[in-house]
């Protein structure tokens, strides 16, 4: 049985989340990607230590403010994947809104812990010469919100894209076995087959 | 260009601003502008000569048309104007003639003295852009009305009653009114936790324009436009819903609701929210957009309806809560008395919205006239010897008009499936209540002797004309109520006539909606005509005793052996038999797809209580009434010594044999061959569906096994 799962949501730039996540399910990256409305959802199955994963993953429009889809779309969600862009100073200092904001609203049993993972899209563009969010910059506000993951992606050029995901499902199933352990209720949504995780990008 | 208008409209509304989706909007309208202008200017080419600006022999250039509308107002010029258009006109009438209308029209229209219609110039390649910014500017300001596009843009309510951003108020207005309709989808949406505005936020912020092709976009666009926005109730009425307060309004939800009754099947066989929403989202792209407009026509006045907390909503709760009662005391209770008196009416207000007091009998005259084919097709299929033909209200009959016959003998196989599936639903009633199917038995004698009294009844009605406005039961008895006893049957009557006219347009609203499913072809006309035939049977059964019966049981399990009875019953009974072989083949081959839909179909409802349990009750329903017509005719027809009656029952017992046969055959088929969707849970549900079924099968077997034997 496959591990329950947690969605993801997080959300900076959500075009360049859409793309990265498009990159990743089909494998496949079109220009001329339609802009998420509302919200958007999308499965992808992966293989993590001989267990077949099935991560859910749910995306929101970087434009939808948190009420527009209600709570329960965060709620119950295993990791949430914030993803800026790199070329765009703004993405990036809207971050902590955003993480601040889902785990107000997705109210995890413990906020501290609860796993984020932090991408910046779209590293390809014009070989990195319009970037203006060093990757230290970008590292360190990972540290300073509890060390959480931090992958720079290219989902144009299919950069990193599978190891970021490959990190989100994993750090899904570990923070399920915690709650498995602590957490009695948890259990009990554990014998849902489906593992998600959604992804929300701004 | 569209940047520009964008961009003028955000800084003109500085409280939206820009959101992804509003481009969408904006997309086809300037399309439609452009393709608009592309026409013009072709014609104009062709007919250059009537596009001549010429003014009192003074060419006026192209670039001077601003120019010109100013010296019109003055009053002398106006004059000369109009003389001078006069005259034109009249000169140009003879090459206008030659040309086709709608050249003529765009012409016409393009005249830039407005010598028609007096709009002067209404399309201009130089004012489209300012066009385009007017029209998407109407199109999210709403014109003052309900529905303004913007607001679902917008986080907050402005002026709203409710404290829920538009676009979620309108979203649970969604699902309020899928609640009403499809009960069973609306459960299954709130079991696996779907949201309605996970996908209708993306239905409603760019009306459908994710959903439709360009071209399939505009025709549900026209219709949208063409309802009128303004708000239907009056200000001090209550409402539930914002966006249902308008015509329009009321029809993007009724669409959206057509929507998922299209994709109902597929979003019932989904167990995980995101598979659910998946199919949600990626709508399928090859659908017949003229279905789904019909039906969401359908629903748009039960949408409007559903909005005020009037007496059908409670009659609603009424239901559900009856519901409930039926489904835990449905042993000790009949459930045929205190339901009709609750949903026969609701089911009264639905018509009398649907038909939009359609019912007044000059109107319904030209209904059924134009409906006389069909019906006449269905007095010969189904041998009825009719009297009299009634004005009936038939919704949506013009849909069906174009294809009499074949409409006729869809609506047979429709209640044919409806009929089979019913059949499911009793078994699994039986079972579930454990509702003896001797008890069945047993009633039917006691109530036989009243349908006996009944068909007289029914005859009475035929006879006399003043009833025929007044079909609805409940003002029937009034006024026959010079008899007491004459009132009582008048009531019995009536009240076997609800209970054909709840349960069939209750039941077409399901059965419709998964044949779309099914069916890519013409499979929503097929509903509307289900239910429009169902309509039909259920009026006439008020007036005429031959169809009473086999009309009724044209909703119920036993419809080709009350077809055969009904031949049968004819000096020339002969053809009964043809009647049924004829009907075996469709049969076979619905019941087929129809038991392997109707599994996982059936399931959704049974794990959910409030589904299954209106399901369950249109099943007993049908079954008691259906065991009391048959037996019925066998009384009349006992009284009045015919011969021949021994042969109809012998008849009607092999052909319900073999319909026995035939469910039984595509039972065993569908056991050996499991459908790929079903997944583990479903395949056990499906197996205590499968033995509910068969028991009543065998029930069924030994029921016929008598009528055969007498």
């Amino acid at each position: 049985m496959c591990p329950q799962g947690v969605r993801s949501n997080a959300g900076v730039r959500r075009l360049a989340f859409s793309l990265t996540r498009i990159r990743y399910v089909h494998k496949k990256f079109s220009q001329q990607y339609k802009a998420t409305i509302g919200a958007d959802f999308l499965t992808k199955e992966v293989l993590i230590e001989d267990r077949l994963v099935t991560l859910q993953i749910w995306d929101t429009a970087g434009q939808e403010r948190f009420q527009s889809l209600g709570v329960a779309f965060y709620r119950g969600a295993d990791c949430c994947v914030l993803v800026y862009d790199v070329n765009a100073k703004r993405s990036f200092n809207t971050l902590g809104t955003w993480h601040d904001e889902f785990i107000n609203q997705a109210g995890p049993s413990d906020p501290n812990q609860f796993p984020f993972i932090l991408v910046g899209n779209k590293v390809d563009l014009d070989s990195g010469s319009r970037r203006v969010v060093p990757e230290k910059k970008a590292k360190d506000w990972c540290v300073a919100k509890g060390n959480i993951p931090y992958f720079e992606t290219s989902a144009k050029d299919d950069y990193n894209v599978d190891t970021a995901f490959l990190c989100i499902a994993k750090l899904a199933l570990e923070n399920e076995h915690d709650e498995d352990i602590y957490f009695h209720s948890v259990a009990e949504q554990a014998t849902k087959t489906e593992e998600q995780t959604s992804g929300c990008a701004c | 260009m569209l940047r520009r208008i964008l961009l003028m409209w955000c800084l003109q509304h500085p409280e939206y601003g820009y959101r992804q989706g509003m481009h969408e909007l904006l997309a086809p309208l300037v399309y439609v502008l452009q393709v608009d202008i592309d026409k013009l200017s072709q014609i104009r080419k062709l007919h250059e000569d009537c596009f001549s600006d010429d003014f009192d022999g003074v060419p006026f250039p192209d670039t001077d048309m601003v120019f010109s509308y100013k010296p019109r107002k003055d009053p002398k010029w106006s004059s000369v104007a109009d003389n001078e258009n006069d005259s034109e006109s009249a000169s140009k009438v003879n090459s206008l003639d030659e040309l086709d209308l709608d050249t003529k029209e765009i012409i016409l229209l393009s005249d830039a003295y407005g010598a028609e219609g007096e709009l002067g110039i209404v399309l201009s390649e130089r004012f489209m852009e300012h066009d385009a910014y007017a029209i998407f500017d109407g199109l999210m300001d709403g014109g003052g009305g309900v529905v303004r596009m913007a607001e679902f843009y917008s986080p907050s309510s402005i002026g709203s009653s409710s404290s829920l951003p538009p676009a979620i108020e309108a979203s649970s207005a969604l699902y309020h009114l899928l609640s009403i309709v499809e009960p069973s989808l609306h459960n299954h949406f709130i079991e696996l936790k779907v949201e309605p505005q996970w996908f209708a936020l993306r239905w409603l912020r760019v009306l459908f324009g994710r959903e439709f092709c360009l071209n399939d976009l505009l025709v549900v666009w026209d219709k949208v436009f063409a309802c009128s926005n303004n708000m239907v109730l009056n200000n001090d009425e209550e409402y539930s819903f914002r966006i249902l307060c308008s015509e329009r309004g009321a029809f993007i939800a009724a669409m959206a609701v057509s929507m998922l009754l299209h994709v109902r099947s597929s979003l019932l066989a989904t167990e995980v929210n995101v598979s659910c929403l998946q199919r949600l989202l990626n709508y399928p792209t090859n659908v017949d957009v003229q279905k789904l407009i019909e039906k969401a026509k359908s629903l748009q006045p039960i949408a409007i309806d559903a909005n005020t907390p009037s007496p059908s909503f409670l009659l609603k709760r009424d239901i559900c809560e009856y519901d409930r009662v039926n489904s835990n005391h449905a042993i000790s209770t009949p459930p045929r008395t205190p339901l009709h008196p609750l949903s026969e009416s609701y089911w009264e207000k639905q018509w009398r919205n649907l038909h939009n007091d359609g019912t007044s009998p000059k109107e319904t005259e030209r209904v059924h006239s134009s409906s006389g084919e069909i019906k006449k097709s269905w007095r010969q299929k189904l041998g009825l010897s009719r009297t009299e033909s009634l004005p009936s209200p038939v919704m949506k009959v013009v849909g069906m008009k174009s294809d009499g016959q074949n409409s006729a003998r869809r609506c047979l196989l429709n209640t044919l499936s409806d009929s089979a599936e019913r059949s499911h639903e009793i078994a699994g009633k039986i079972q579930q209540d454990e509702f003896p199917a001797v008890s069945v038995h047993k009633e039917s004698p006691v109530s036989s002797a009243e349908s006996s009294q009944l068909q007289a009844t029914g005859q009475r009605l035929t006879v006399s004309p003043p009833c025929l406005a007044k079909v609805s039961p409940l003002e029937s008895s009034p006024v026959m109520s010079a008899d007491e006893s004459e009132t009582q049957r008048a009531q019995c009557a009536a009240e076997a006539c609800s209970s054909g006219e709840n349960s069939p347009v209750f039941y077409a609203a399901n059965a419709g909606s998964e044949h779309e499913n099914v069916e890519d072809n013409d499979s929503e006309r097929s509903s509307i005509t289900s239910n429009s035939c169902a309509g039909d049977n259920d009026r006439d059964e008020n007036l005429q005793d031959e169809s009473s019966c086999s009309n009724f049981d044209g909703k119920t399990v036993q419809d080709p052996e009350a077809a055969t009875s009904d031949k049968t019953a004819e000096p020339d009974g002969s053809s009964g038999r043809a009647v049924v072989s004829n009907e075996r083949k469709p049969f076979i081959s619905k019941i087929q797809w129809l038991l392997k839909l109707g599994r996982p179909l059936g399931e959704g409802s049974v794990e959910k209580g409030s589904g299954e349990t209106s399901d369950g009750k249109d099943g007993v329903d049908a079954s008691c009434p259906d065991a009391n017509s048959s037996n019925s005719r066998g009384n009349t027809k006992l009284a009045s010594g015919d011969k021949k009656v021994v042969g109809t029952f012998k008849n009607l017992g092999q052909s319900m044999l073999e319909n026995i046969q035939v469910i039984e055959s595509a039972f065993q088929q569908d056991r050996s061959q499991p459908g790929p969707m079903e997944n583990f849970s479903n395949n056990i549900l499906g197996g205590k569906g499968q033995v509910t079924a068969t028991a009543a099968l065998t029930e069924l077997r030994k029921i016929s096994n008598l009528l055969s034997e007498m």
